[in-house]
């Protein structure tokens, strides 16, 4: 009787309000913390940031059990596990907006691994995935729960995006351009996927200062334009095994591709663009589907390609074949096929330029199959049909046809008329391989040395004969022994002319001194003017490399070479890695690859030997800044609402 | 068999040297009832007879059937009838087969005519029969309820599994579920108190205004229960009436010297509840309806319980009295069963009835009294409290002591019989429901958690669960299905659910009106909430 609180009335109340208190916590901040503090992928220290460029990769659906054009939960564990262990580090937005607008760079083999479908059960499955193996993930939603109206099973809610958001394993982008009110629901995620590939109108371009097409190819660089980005979609179709296969030859091809089409069926180092692309029994068969006029094939892995070499075995062709090289999206490429009875080299600079003729040649009655062979060279490209050079020299190219990817194709203007069938296909980078001599080149070139020289010089960006002599005591003394045949090979072959300096016999008191340094440096940089040389090849032993007196001569040489634009390169007589210092203080550095062919020496540059794809063709002799200011340059701050 | 019946059916005369199954009826009480009768003859599909009759009477033995024409004595028989309700009140309509024989056969003395008389003897005794029929059809609605129930634990099931994505929504979702759900177990652990050999002074208040018609049966009615006359008294307030009420009143009072009728000017019901609170002596006060009938055993149950002086307030069950005047009334007549078997029975259990209807409950009158001025005079927002009396004075008694549900005081009353008439009553309702919640929700944190959750509960969800349906219903209208489907499921299991729980203890065919209940209540009743708030302050008497 009465109305006091009861003891155990009151205490059940605390209980229950504790309860709810902790779900109200639990809900709004409990769930996402421990996401955040003990499954959150790990954070990218910034020494580990060396890389310039990443690969997008979209997931399909992902259901419980496997479905049509759906991965399984099982399947997309396979699949981040076998990233993972290929040596994948997922990155987010944030870091690819970081990248293209302040110059961060990312890790290597960044990997952003990327979501669109709005059924938050697949988000569910998906994120516990991603847990498991450390992995962040990007969701492109089309728009929200509130904004769709529906009871929250078919579209994420904003409380769910917020707290995946706040969980830390979680970014979000439109695949649909939002409504301006609602963008903001997705923390103003600032991403756009175009899922079908292609690019629609938008109403407020300025917003979204990333765009995304889905595609074939998933790989995207410095150079390219973030609003004009490629994701990898990958197929539920194919196992898990095959589909990290192909992530990991989405990355710029550093081996060499050699094909002769024995297994059946286009494996995962081909791309089929359109058309029928046939690879069985021995042969690639192009041929358009009907209605259509033409059929074409990527090969994975060398959108960034720019110095490479492409050989196939034409057997059979109809209309037009042709093999394209350096071509890119915007338009630009360089490419030699067969019509009408001729051999083509041409060109294309730019989107709206026409496509010109740089050479042509008859095709020779029974020549085919003819093995064709073009290697591109920085700004050239030599031609080889069965085994002979063509056109005498190396043409010469627009220097916007820059890089991009081989892809090999038919055309003809009525449909289903076109056809080719090639047996063979080899294609690989060009590596920065430098030939160079032990001793002079006093000695007559027989005809053995003058073949290795040629086959050598075909592959080699730069020629380095040891027309420079330095002696103990800092002496400076040029020889220019075979002169015309070097320079000749250098022209014949797109080859860079940077005479060798051996300077292992210089005593280190020469460098001591002021003076000796000065006069050192200043004598050769006259042999190089007086050489008409793009830049000296300096020699050292590997103890000299490291000294405080060497890296500082080596500084003086440089600024002293490039103020008559010239470089200094380094070859170190001794293996291992060199000091830091060395390549601060030289445009480059080499070391005999270990490959001797008669008295002819092959250098290798150590930047390209380590890293995973091919160097750029030229050291650039822009200032690091600078080359940030290029990249920044493509990125346009979004403007504010 | 029901007591009541009995007093409403004198024995049949008995012959001299009757046949032997009728002497041995002779010694169970008969009822004389007729109702319709088929009869089935053994002997497979092709060769048994069916005869389509009327019942004359019966007892726990057997039953007297006029057929057609005669079928041999010792023939084994189907029975087929709808229990009547005299033979089980509660379960009246209830299709059900029994089988017996053919005792003995009386021909008609009409010439050339083959009806008869059959005397049919059950195979066992009556009451086990029907209990056993009773039990029999009980486990099928059964089975049917815990299927839907199963649906609906597994529907909501599935919402675990989008739960923190839209927490508040399933929070609500699933709190009402599990609301909806528990008033199920919650009544069923409900239990009347025993009754016992306490009978306190009871005094019955009728407040009467213009209803001339009803009144009369309604005083007989008080007069008939079996309680103690002299301990008893009944007392009716006109408040007012303009109509033959008073007249009526006049008549009655000659029939029953003990009715006290009180006239007033028009003052209001809940005036002329006070004036017969302060005229009345008993030490418990019954107010019942002008248009409410009391079973003969009301009063003796709802007393029951009064022992303990924590004990303020008492509500009986209400059944309708009019329930099969039209699909309106059937409605209603599953409406009250759900109201007040579910959900009364839910508070009842923790002594936190939150209101004691009008129709039939019983106040400690001493409690009454200390707070009949406050009552009397309540204010809401400025304005007089002129409606909700029974709520209203309910919440005066329960801020402070118990009050329980009984739903063996039964009584019935006379609901509405146009929509008119209903939707201005359920305003009404409305109105006072919005009133007493915001003042219980004052106390009622100090009463058992469970039952005080589950009022807090039941206040929010009866404000929010309009709003979201029209949300969903505008969301469906503008192209976006998705939430609309899913969501009339639940309503449509939920109202499944509350019709099978009447139909599972009333056999009746108004059953499936349970469905168009939760219908009225989505899409006429829910939104009344909202008006009801804006018209709060707006007040007047007048319940038809």
């Amino acid at each position: 009787m009465g109305d006091a609180l009861k003891k155990s009335y009151a205490l059940a109340w605390l209980l229950m309000l504790a309860c709810a208190g902790f779900g109200v916590a639990w809900g709004l901040y409990g769930r996402a913390y421990v996401r955040r503090r003990f499954f959150a992928a790990p954070a990218i220290p910034e020494s580990a940031r060396t890389e310039s460029q990443f690969v997008a990769i979209l997931i399909p659906r992902v259901r419980p059990r496997s479905q049509k054009y759906a991965l399984s939960s099982a399947e997309l564990a396979k699949l981040l596990g076998g990233l993972k262990a290929s040596g994948h580090v997922t990155i987010g937005l944030d870091d690819v907006e970081g990248f293209y607008s302040r110059g961060r760079l990312l890790p290597p083999k960044a990997l952003l691994i990327a979501f669109s479908e709005n059924d938050p059960r697949g988000y569910a499955l998906s994120d516990r995935a991603l847990k498991r193996f450390g992995m962040r993930g990007v969701a492109f939603i089309r728009r929200t729960a509130e904004e769709a109206g529906d009871e929250h099973r078919q579209h994420l809610t904003r409380h769910a995006i917020s707290q995946m958001r706040l969980g830390g394993g979680w970014e979000f982008g439109w695949a649909a351009e939002p409504a301006p009110a609602a963008a903001s629901a997705a923390g103003e995620g600032r991403a756009l996927l175009d899922t079908d590939g292609l690019p629609r109108p938008l109403r407020h371009p300025e917003l979204y200062p990333l765009r995304f097409a889905a595609s074939e190819m998933g790989l995207n660089d410095a150079l390219d334009d973030p609003r004009a980005l490629r994701m990898l979609a990958l197929r539920p179709e194919r196992a898990p095994e095959e589909n990290v296969l192909i992530v990991g030859k989405t990355w710029p091809r550093a081996a060499e591709l050699s094909d002769d089409f024995r297994a059946d069926g286009v494996g995962t180092d081909w791309i089929a663009g359109w058309g029928v692309v046939s690879m069985r029994h021995r042969r690639l068969a192009l041929l358009p589907t009907p209605r259509h006029t033409s059929a074409g094939v990527f090969l994975r892995g060398t959108e960034k390609w720019r110095d490479a070499t492409v050989e196939f075995v034409l057997k059979r062709y109809q209309k037009e074949f042709w093999a394209y090289a350096r071509l890119r999206d915007e338009g630009g490429f360089v490419r030699i096929g067969a019509r009408d009875g001729f051999w083509y080299v041409e060109q294309k600079a730019g989107p709206s330029l026409p496509v010109n003729m740089l050479a042509r040649a008859p095709i020779a009655e029974g020549s085919l199959p003819a093995s064709v062979r073009f290697v591109l060279k920085g700004g050239s490209v030599l031609v080889y049909i069965n085994g002979r050079m063509q056109f005498g020299r190396a043409l010469r190219l627009s220097p916007s046809v820059d890089r991009g990817r081989v892809f090999l194709g038919v055309y003809d203007g009525r449909a289903r008329s076109s056809l080719a069938v090639l047996t063979s296909v080899r294609a690989a980078p060009l590596g920065d391989v430098w030939i160079t001599t032990r001793s002079d080149l006093r000695r007559e070139f027989d005809e053995g040395r003058l073949e290795a020289l040629r086959d050598e010089a075909v592959y080699a960006r730069a020629l380095s004969p040891r027309w420079i002599t330095v002696s103990s005591d800092g002496g400076v003394l040029v020889s220019e022994t075979q002169g015309v045949l070097v320079r000749s090979m250098a022209g014949f072959y797109a080859c860079r002319l940077v005479p060798a300096a051996d300077a292992g016999e210089l005593a280190s008191a020469v460098l001591s001194r002021e003076d000796g340094a000065a006069r050192l440096s200043a004598g050769l940089a006259a042999a190089v003017r007086t050489l008409n040389a793009s830049g000296l090849n300096l020699r050292l032993r590997g103890d000299q490399a490291g000294r405080p007196e060497t890296l500082a001569f080596l500084a003086r040489l440089r600024d002293g070479l490039h103020a008559q634009r010239a470089e200094l390169w380094v070859t170190l007589d001794e293996g291992g890695s060199p000091p830091p210092a060395l390549s601060r203080a030289a445009d480059g550095v080499l070391r005999p690859s270990g490959k001797r062919r008669q008295s002819l020496e092959l250098l290798e540059d150590i930047r390209s030997s380590a890293a995973a794809g091919p160097a750029p063709a030229t050291v650039s002799l822009q200032p690091r800044s600078a080359r940030q200011t290029v990249i920044r340059a493509q990125w346009e701050p979004a403007k504010t609402k | 068999m029901n007591p009541q019946t009995q007093a409403h059916n004198e024995p049949e005369t008995i012959r001299a040297n009757p046949p032997a199954g009728v002497r041995e009826r002779r010694q169970r009480v008969r009822v004389s009832e007729r109702f319709p009768v088929t009869v089935v003859s053994a002997g497979g599909l092709f060769r048994s007879v069916t005869l389509t009759g009327e019942a004359k009477d019966y007892d726990s033995s057997g039953v007297c059937v006029h057929v057609p024409r005669p079928l041999a004595v010792g023939t084994e028989v189907r029975i087929r009838l709808h229990l009547s309700k005299s033979i089980a009140p509660a379960f009246r309509g209830l299709p059900c087969e029994f089988r017996g024989r053919v005792a003995a056969v009386r021909k008609q003395k009409a010439k050339g005519s083959t009806a008869c008389e059959l005397v049919l003897q059950w195979d066992r005794l009556l009451p086990e029969m029907v209990s056993k029929a009773v039990a029999s059809y009980q486990r099928k609605i059964a089975v049917l309820i815990a299927l839907v129930l199963a649906t609906l634990i597994g529907a909501k099931w599935q919402s675990l599994e989008f739960f923190w994505y839209a927490p508040v929504f399933y929070v609500y979702s699933l709190s009402l579920g599990l609301y909806l759900v528990s008033r199920f177990y919650i009544s069923w652990r409900h239990r009347a108190p025993v009754l016992g050999t306490y009978t306190p002074t009871v005094s019955i208040v009728i407040s009467v205004r213009n209803e001339e018609h009803a009144i009369t049966r309604t005083v007989e009615t008080c007069f008939e229960t079996d309680y103690p006359s002299d301990r008893r008294e009944v007392l009716v307030i006109n408040d007012g009436s303009t109509d033959g009420t008073l007249r009526v009143l006049k008549d009655l009072q000659k029939r029953f010297p003990q009715l006290q009728v009180f006239s007033q000017p028009p003052t209001g019901k809940r005036a002329a509840m006070a004036a017969g609170v302060l005229n009345a002596t008993g030490e418990i006060i019954t107010f019942v309806d002008s248009d409410t009938f009391l079973f003969r055993d009301a009063l003796r149950h709802i007393v029951c319980g009064f022992e303990d002086p924590t004990l303020g307030a008492s509500a009986g069950y209400t059944e309708v009295e009019n329930a099969n005047t039209n699909a309106l009334t059937g409605l209603q007549e599953v409406r009250y069963y759900v109201s007040f078997r579910l959900l009364k029975a839910s508070e009842g259990l923790y002594g936190c009835v939150t209101c004691c209807p009008g129709c039939l409950s019983a106040y400690r009158r001493k409690y009454v009294l200390d707070v009949l001025q406050p009552w009397l005079h309540q204010r809401f927002l400025g304005a007089e409290a002129t409606f909700g009396d029974d709520r209203s004075l309910t919440n005066f008694i329960l801020s402070k002591y118990r009050v329980i549900y009984n739903d063996l005081a039964v009584a019935s009353t006379l609901v509405p019989e146009t929509w008119g008439q209903y939707l201005r009553q359920q305003v009404r309702w409305k109105k006072s429901w919005l009133r007493e919640t915001l003042i219980a929700a004052s106390f009622m944190y100090k009463k058992h958690p469970v039952a005080a959750l589950s009022f807090y509960a039941a206040s929010v969800f009866s404000v929010v669960s309009p709003a979201m349906a029209a949300r969903v219903v505008y969301q469906a209208a503008h192209g976006e299905p998705s939430i609309f489907l899913p969501y009339m499921l639940g309503l449509v299991l939920i109202g499944f659910l509350q019709s099978l729980y009447f139909l599972h203890r009333r056999p009746s065919p108004h059953w499936l009106l349970g469905m168009l209940w939760m219908a009225s209540a989505l899409l006429i009743t829910g939104p009344q909430t909202y008006y009801a708030l804006l018209t709060v302050r707006k007040n007047h008497w007048g319940t038809r």
